[in-house]
């Protein structure tokens, strides 16, 4: 074949791996080029496979570093990914769950709490519809399962019942929190969450909590209709000091929430360790053959 | 004619999908078919490095598996961009480009000397046909190796090149009318 006749269309043709019709030294060429790997070739692979298994021993792996709250240190746990032994599914409703505590932890802040969202005992009666002017975003139970209201202080609150679930008491009283929890240890991360008034650890979250399904069916499925539009009035000074002040930090406060609760927007660290790939992996449409 | 692996395209599509939920066997085919193409193509870029990258790649393709969506032509495009990124990192690292260092004459001596010398089958006629794709001028060489090693159109090459799919078709003509002019 005379290089100065390879025409355009040969070319492509004979790149596109139809060698058909296309017979000398460059078709030769490039046969060769592309001939079936070979054993030496395949030296890697033993290594590849053990990868291979142990990204996918405990279902897909994920990186849900990004699911640590950045709130500072919380508990001087650095935030890690968690281990790879989460399906994606559970990861799903596990980050529904994160966000729902992370919600209940950011509206504890500290304060005193009450029992009303422990069922069974002192059930707060709870519109079932959201109304549009809330300031909270709206929250269906499928999104987030919020367990209980800030209220005033009546009888004994859920902090009580937390603190006596931690320190190892068995009561009566502590059965039905711990049922609706879904098992003692997902009472206790809750519990300490709560107590800790951050969000919680991730690394320490149980794995396997309730079905949604399983959720109690007197919880509320949406905010209250009566989410305050304001902060009340006599919430505790974190700083002790801005009397003066009473309205300037309330905003700052209730955007809390809404900060801890979009997590998905932010980058994949596992994407964004100098690689800088071209293709947005989600983005890969089919090539024509 | 055996220009492209056993397994063709819709099992890899399939065996992509079955590794994307953890299928071993599937994996193993993917990374059987793809290794290959992958460490000579990597070899123009890292020379005997080329061992070191792909591995590290394939930990980077394990990892970020489940996120891939696409068919086989576009798994091949991915994990190839993968690579050579990879490849350009440890380029820069290394801050010094590889460089075949085996004489034009010795290899178009050799690679002319017969047609059988370059048997598909035979993996000497690899070796040498690869190494007379890597003298090409950088851009051509990639475009020759990426559409008929790797096995890429001319879009999936581009996009993995950060070119535009003409700019692939060229670059891989002229690389091709190059090599034809050496093998004379």
């Amino acid at each position: 074949m005379n290089a100065k006749r390879i025409s355009r269309r040969a070319a492509e043709q004979m790149l596109g791996g139809n060698s058909a019709g296309h017979q000398g030294p460059l078709a030769d060429l490039l046969a060769a080029a592309a001939a079936p790997g070979r054993t030496e070739e395949l030296t890697g692979e033993a290594k590849a496979m053990s990868a291979f298994q142990e990204a996918f021993s405990d279902g897909p792996k994920l990186d849900l570093s990004s699911a640590a709250p950045r709130r500072g240190a919380h508990r001087g746990v650095k935030s890690s990914p968690l281990p790879a032994v989460l399906s994606r599914r559970s990861a799903r409703t596990w980050t529904i769950r994160v966000s729902g505590a992370v919600l209940v932890a950011s509206a504890v802040g500290g304060v005193a709490i009450a029992s009303g969202g422990v069922p069974g005992r002192n059930p707060v009666p709870v519109p079932k519809k959201a109304t549009p002017s809330m300031s909270a975003p709206p929250l269906t139970r499928k999104q987030a399962p919020v367990p209980s209201v800030p209220q005033p202080t009546t009888g004994s609150s859920l902090v009580e019942l937390c603190k006596t679930l931690i320190d190892g008491k068995q009561r009566k009283q502590l059965e039905p929190f711990v049922k609706a929890a879904g098992g003692r240890h997902k009472a206790l991360a809750l519990c300490r969450a709560l107590l800790s008034g951050q969000a919680p650890d991730p690394t320490q979250w149980p794995e396997d909590w309730p079905e949604l399904k399983d959720w109690p069916k007197d919880w509320p499925t949406a905010w209250p209709e009566g989410w305050p539009q304001g902060w009340p009035q006599g919430w505790p000074q974190v700083s002790g000091d801005r009397n003066d002040k009473p309205r300037k930090p309330r905003p700052g406060r209730t955007e809390k929430p809404r900060t801890e609760k979009p997590r998905t927007d932010k980058p994949r660290t596992d994407r964004d360790d100098g690689l800088d790939l071209p293709w947005p992996t989600q983005d890969n449409t089919p090539t024509t053959p | 004619m055996a220009q492209r692996a056993p397994a063709d395209d819709a099992e890899l599509s399939a065996a992509v999908a079955a590794a994307q939920q953890g299928d071993e066997a599937a994996f193993r085919c993917v990374y059987q078919d793809l290794q290959p193409r992958l460490l000579r193509y990597l070899r123009a870029l890292v020379a005997e490095d080329a061992e070191d990258i792909a591995s590290e790649a394939w930990l980077h393709i394990v990892k970020d598996l489940p996120s891939f969506r696409g068919s086989y032509d576009g798994f091949r495009g991915w994990a190839t961009t993968i690579a050579r990124n990879r490849a350009l990192d440890h380029v820069r690292m290394r801050q010094r480009r590889p460089r075949a260092d085996t004489q034009l004459e010795e290899l178009t001596g050799m690679a002319g000397e017969h047609d059988t010398a370059l048997s598909a089958l035979d993996g000497l006629g690899t070796e040498r046909a690869l190494s007379l794709i890597m003298r090409l001028p950088r851009d051509q060489a990639e475009a020759v190796l990426l559409r008929v090693v790797i096995g890429l159109d001319a879009k999936t090459a581009g996009q993995v090149l950060g070119k535009r799919a003409g700019a692939v078709r060229t670059a891989a003509y002229r690389g091709l009318r190059k090599l034809a002019g050496e093998l004379q």
